[in-house]
């Protein structure tokens, strides 16, 4: 068992409001596996995600990775857990702009404390993994959204960690590069027996992976709690509904601004871009972690 | 540390104008500072050298009653003062410290008279060659005093520059005799002190310094010759030179305590030294002092620019928190990102610190130009000033750097 989550509670305190976000959540992940969490915005994904990934610590509950408990951990354990342990995949790719990719991939194990000339040979191993060997001096800047992306998840990958956490990986990227680092996934899962946790919203994507679980109002279940719910609340969970979220924030729309100004967005299909849109404006709009919405106004 | 120190040039590089603009509070008051130590160091060095100059490193022992020098033409002979011999003189030169040493009286404004032109002020000595060497003193025209002079209480007389312009404005003075206190004496030579002994004159201040006992001129006859002038019996002062400008204060107060252990008087007549160096001393002191308030004006540009350091120091920080979040997530404890940070306001600061110091010698070397002030450039001064930029970038860097690693890593990478 590499990952346990046992009866897992989170509440986040907003104007002296507690807001519960998990409730009750347990959750148990094989060596190997590769699981989708699907839940639609506000369900409390990303919290959870948070959580696994030693982003932010429960408010109640007990957490075992690799059969080790991690409660009442401080800052710096923590941080060595998430550098050793576990890689993040983000969706807007988060790469340090002003680095190459191969310094972007060798950050990790700088934090890691490997020597210099480890440090560069595994990240050119890693680089090799996701098919940009050639590219490892650009700048991201240099490099299409589809390529940023598998930078990010070479360094995801560059720690050899137990566990890959992606958050909507293929959310900003056209529909050719989504399944490219969808293949990758499967490529790591398989070969290598990488343990993936992704979440995602998007039913296609979900069902590459080989389990799904559902999260509905901070609650998990292992069956689609859609499938058994009434009409009404059918609504909240339709691509189609997601149309009011944007229109909500619609400053939210580039989610690569952190990379570059200029995103090469002849690469983006058209057609496919403006559901990019909707997953941004949907996941921006996240009231399960209201501190986050309200400082991007900032 | 390194990868740190790179980061943070990698940094200043991407935002030249801004780093530039932050720096600028520092590099003006770093400047400021370097160019007023080096103008206070070029004075002091100049009054030293002055010193060295004007005085040949000469000390002077005398008689001093209470606070004031003691005059033997109004006040008559001390009691217990003895008179000094040579066996003195050699007791005296046996300190490390003393190079040379001479015995003399000495008279303010004596009568001297060549017809009926008269020397106003002036001094006369009664000492021998041993004087003439203590203060570098070279005789020009004639010659100076023989041994004959000295034990046959010959009557001649060595005149300076000064006293040979006066006296004879337009003849020789050599071999023409002059009316001393009524007695006739000889003109032998005229001495001068070499030109390498000349103070450098700048202001109306080294004037009174350094040329405030030039007076209309100095006569010296055999010491022998002075009962015949004055009284028996007179003690002597005494004139040392010091191996080193350093070695003055020394050597004077050697010399003093040596000569005050046989000084057995009831009226606290003592010998004293005095000496230049303690004057420039407190020459350099009152400079220094005025400077000091310029240097307390320039730290105030320099805790003004700490103050704008700190404020970009926090922009930055908040341009980057999707950055700090980043880092945090791929595990890099709080005291990497604090450790960033600190590195970074650090290197801003002492870059600006050493640009700092450039500016301020070449602000310096401007104002000696321009206003003829001597300047010494301290690279002492120089390093500890890159230091302090360096100290003034970790202080005012500590509250954006704290603030930086504090992020929360999921607030941080939520950040638009």
């Amino acid at each position: 068992m590499i990952l346990q989550l046992e009866h897992i509670y989170k509440d986040y305190v907003q104007d002296k409001l507690v807001v519960p976000v998990l409730k009750d959540v347990s959750l148990d992940v094989e060596e190997g596996e590769y699981l989708a969490l699907m839940g639609p915005s506000g369900s409390g994904k990303t919290t959870l995600m948070i959580i696994i990934g030693f982003l932010d610590v429960p408010t109640s509950g007990s957490y075992f990775l690799a059969g080790q408990n991690v409660a009442g951990k401080n800052d710096r354990a923590l941080a060595k857990i998430r550098n050793s342990s576990i890689g993040f995949v983000f969706q807007s790719f988060n790469l340090l702009p002003r680095q190459s990719a191969l310094e972007n991939v060798m950050l990790p194990l700088l934090y890691g404390g490997v020597g210099a000339r480890e440090r560069r040979r595994r990240a050119e191993e890693a680089l090799e993994k996701v098919g940009l060997k050639e590219r490892m001096k650009f700048l991201p800047t240099q490099l299409s959204g589809g390529q940023k992306q598998r930078v990010a998840i070479a360094r995801a990958i560059v720690t050899r960690p137990k566990l890959l956490l992606a958050d909507e990986p293929t959310g900003a990227l056209d529909s050719t590069s989504g399944r490219q680092v969808m293949e990758l996934f499967a490529q790591l899962n398989e070969e290598d027996g990488m343990t993936i946790v992704m979440i995602t919203h998007d039913r296609n994507i979900a069902a590459q992976a080989k389990r799904v679980v559902f999260i509905r109002d901070g609650e998990l279940y292992f069956e689609d709690p859609v499938l058994y719910a009434p009409a009404s609340s059918y609504e909240a969970y339709d691509d189609s509904d997601e149309e009011d979220l944007y229109e909500d924030d619609p400053e939210e729309d580039d989610p690569n601004e952190y990379d570059s100004e200029d995103e090469d967005t002849e690469d983006y299909d058209p057609e496919v871009s403006e559901e990019d849109f909707d997953e941004e404006g949907a996941d921006a709009g996240l009231p399960d972690a209201p501190e986050g919405s309200e400082e991007a106004e900032i | 540390m390194f990868e740190n120190i790179g980061l943070s040039f990698q940094g200043i590089w991407a935002h030249k104008m801004r780093s530039f603009l932050t720096m600028l509070g520092i590099i003006i008051g770093i400047a400021a500072i370097i160019a007023i130590v080096s103008t206070i160091n070029g004075t002091n060095e100049q009054i030293k050298q002055n010193l060295i100059g004007s005085g040949n490193n000469a000390v002077e022992v005398s008689l001093f009653q209470d606070d004031w020098q003691y005059e033997m033409q109004y006040n008559g002979i001390p009691e217990g003062v003895p008179v000094l011999s040579e066996k003195d003189r050699e007791k005296i030169l046996g300190f490390d410290e003393v190079e040379a040493a001479a015995f003399y009286h000495r008279r303010n404004s004596p009568s001297v008279f060549r017809g009926s032109t008269s020397l106003n002020g002036g001094n006369l000595m009664g000492t021998d060659n041993n004087y003439l060497k203590v203060y570098g003193y070279t005789v020009r025209e004639g010659r100076s005093f023989s041994q004959e002079d000295l034990t046959g209480y010959k009557k001649v007389v060595l005149l300076d520059d000064q006293a040979a312009k006066t006296l004879f404005p337009s003849e020789n003075p050599l071999g023409k005799t002059l009316e001393i206190q009524g007695e006739p004496f000889v003109v032998i030579g005229v001495a001068v002190q070499s030109s390498s002994f000349q103070p450098v004159i700048n202001s109306i201040e080294d004037y009174y310094t350094y040329m405030g006992n030039e007076t209309s001129g100095n006569l010296y006859i055999p010491y022998t010759c002075w009962p015949i002038l004055f009284q028996y019996d007179e003690p002597q002062n005494v004139v040392v030179r010091a191996i080193s400008t350093d070695d003055m204060t020394q050597a004077g107060k050697k010399t003093a305590d040596y000569l005050n252990e046989q000084v057995k008087n009831s009226n606290n007549i003592k010998y004293k030294s005095s000496d230049l160096l303690e004057q420039a001393k407190n020459l350099q002191e009152l400079s220094s002092s005025t400077n000091q308030m310029l240097i307390w004006i320039a730290s105030i540009s320099l805790l003004v620019g700490g103050i704008g350091v700190m404020n970009i120091m926090l922009v930055s920080v908040t341009e980057r928190t999707r950055e700090i979040g980043l880092k945090k997530a791929l595990g890099a404890p709080k005291s990497r990102i604090l450790g960033q940070f600190l590195t970074e306001a650090a290197v801003l600061t002492s870059l600006g610190g050493l640009l700092g110091v450039l500016a301020g010698i070449g602000l310096a070397q401007l104002v000696s130009r321009m206003a003829e002030i001597p300047i010494a450039i301290s690279f002492p001064a120089a390093g500890i000033a890159v230091v302090f930029s360096m100290l003034i970038g970790i202080i005012f860097g500590i509250l954006p750097s704290v603030k930086a690693a504090n992020l929360n890593p999921i607030d941080a990478l939520r950040h638009e």
